[in-house]
């Protein structure tokens, strides 16, 4: 059984904040998917190994190179607010 | 000319038949006179497209012959267009514009083709009805009061409605091909890896293909041609050689092996498969018990990695911001929770909850697990039969999503997509006068054999498609 606690967990780690009456309304439906999710165990999985990707060799990596960006003030210019070539976010110290 | 299909029109534009000008004028016509009702589009680009037809018109005097010259397409607004906006159909995508163009559009772009505008989506992709897109409510064009699908329930809105010959849309549980069913074209989702995905908001990495939806097959097979292959900015696509998927398209079926799962099914489909046993084809019914669990494996895993995927949208370097904090956290939780929906909003929960240290092992995992029984299953039955066949139900009425959403409806959409095996939907039929599309799924990269069977579904049926 979820609780309202649970839930304010979850939306801790999913960083959201939850107004009181989401907070009772996903409390209702995310206790009933997860109640649901239980069917998974009547499956035996007892030695088969997870995938968690379809290609074959696993996921693929590459090296994290700096390339050049021809688009860069497009992308300062998206951003809510910004000072010279800065995003601006709230004082941390 | 809004009626002809893509290939129709790319024949009468090579001969000089019509003109690039002449067919978009046409589909923008029609999304004049019917998205009002329908809203399949959140952007259209009205002067860009002109002016892009009548350079390809200028190509076409010279000569020149690239498969998508001059033909007006759809994109799915989850797919990136330099300078333009994406809205992922979220709130929190408000005023972000594109700074570069999605791999696969680019290769639409490459080929010729015209991009008339974007069109709606559930909100990120999350959904099957496109009503949970932030923006509007898509209609289905074969009756107004039903859903079109989703989550590219725009794109396959605006292909019935003759409002392009073509689009792109994308599928992480069946997005392309329920859509398509729901309205009675053909929604291709490729095989993972043969398309690159850069240039598409991610929802759940290891599930999402970009792909086409069509007015027939072979439609659906030349853009397909267009924008399959492997791209160095996406490192799951697979770099090989890519056959002609129009190649066997026509040829006959006889002798090829089609296991048909065991399930509620309906005239039209019944019909369907009786005919592909005319043509040839040895069907024997099967059952696939362990499917039962896909629907619920699959929203784990994709709720896990759109968990991931979606802590990007933090009010900081794009789209919306919460104008009602004090410090950096409250910034990012309160963008996120005034600028994402319900849906998408639970996912995340419920992603973040799955992937978290004391659940792992009973979510995630066990999902991962299960997802391997699923491939299992399919290697089994493929290494039986040529393709696998089911049927997904007819389109709903708006706010009747099904309170179990894990029914054997799911299965057929999302087991193709756990496996990152290609399946194609394909209208065989009406049922109570909306469309029923018939679902096929062979091996990884068998889109030839896939739609050849798709090919002969399509051959000598009854099903018309609409005319608005």
């Amino acid at each position: 059984m979820i609780s309202a606690n649970d839930i304010k967990n979850m939306a801790n780690m999913a960083c959201l904040a939850l107004s009181d009456t989401d907070l009772a309304e996903y409390t209702t439906s995310i206790d009933k998917i997860l109640t649901q999710a239980q069917m998974l165990n009547q499956l035996d999985t007892t030695n088969v190994e997870p995938t968690f990707t379809p290609l074959t060799g696993g996921t693929p990596l590459r090296p994290d190179v700096v390339k050049p960006f021809a688009q860069r003030d497009a992308l300062l210019a998206g951003a809510p607010e910004i000072s010279g070539t800065s995003y601006v976010v709230p004082r941390i110290l | 000319m809004r009626k002809l299909t893509l290939k129709e029109l790319q024949t009468k534009l090579f001969n000089g038949e019509a003109t690039s000008v002449q067919a978009t004028q046409s589909v923008l016509e029609q999304i004049a006179a019917q998205d009002q009702q329908i809203k399949a589009y959140v952007s259209v680009f009205k002067e860009q497209a002109l002016q892009k037809a009548a350079q390809a018109d200028e190509k076409l005097k010279t000569g020149a012959s690239a498969s998508l010259l001059g033909i007006p397409l759809s994109i799915k607004d989850n797919l990136d267009l330099l300078g333009t906006a994406m809205t992922c159909g979220s709130k929190i995508m408000q005023s972000y514009i594109s700074s570069w163009t999605a791999r696969a559009v680019q290769k639409l772009q490459d080929a010729g083709a015209v991009i008339v505008g974007k069109t709606n989506l559930d909100e990120f992709a999350m959904g099957s009805s496109t009503e949970n897109s932030a923006l509007q409510k898509t209609a289905n064009p074969w009756n107004i009061e039903y859903v079109p699908g989703g989550s590219s329930g725009g794109a396959a809105a605006s292909v019935a409605a003759d409002e392009c010959f073509g689009a792109l849309g994308s599928d992480t549980g069946g997005s392309l091909r329920q859509p398509a069913a729901f309205c009675g074209v053909v929604g291709l989702r490729p095989t993972y890896g043969a398309v690159s995905r850069q240039g598409l908001a991610a929802f759940a990495s290891s599930l999402d293909q970009i792909g086409p939806i069509a007015k027939t097959v072979e439609d659906a097979a030349l853009l397909f041609n267009v924008i399959a292959g492997y791209d160095e900015n996406d490192p799951t696509s697979v770099n090989m050689t890519h056959p002609d998927y129009t190649a066997l398209l026509g040829k006959d079926i006889k002798g090829l092996k089609i296991a048909v799962i065991k399930e509620p099914s309906n005239a039209a489909a019944q019909s369907a498969i009786a005919e592909l046993k005319n043509q040839g084809a040895l069907i024997t019914e099967i059952e696939l018990p362990n499917f039962q669990y896909a629907p619920m494996a699959y929203y784990l895993i994709s709720a896990a990695e759109a968990s991931s995927n979606l802590a990007r949208f933090d009010g900081v370097r794009f789209g919306y911001r919460s104008k009602d904090f004090k410090d950096s956290l409250e910034l990012y939780q309160r963008s996120r929770a005034e600028g994402l929906g319900e849906e998408v909003k639970r996912r995340l929960m419920i992603g973040a909850y799955a992937l978290s240290a004391g659940q792992y092992n009973n979510y995630f995992l066990k999902a991962q697990k299960v997802r391997t029984v699923i491939i299992q299953d399919y290697a089994k039955v493929l290494a039986q039969y040529d393709a696998v066949v089911s049927v997904y139900g007819t389109a709903f009425k708006f706010g009747a999503a099904r309170d179990n959403a894990f029914d054997a409806n799911d299965a057929s959409a999302v087991t193709p997509a756990l496996a990152g095996l290609p399946a194609v939907s394909v209208p065989c039929g009406l049922l109570d006068g909306l469309p029923v599309g018939l679902q096929i799924v062979t091996r990884a990269f068998q889109e030839q054999k896939l739609l050849q069977i798709a090919s002969a579904v399509e051959r000598n049926s009854k099903f018309e498609r609409l005319s608005l």
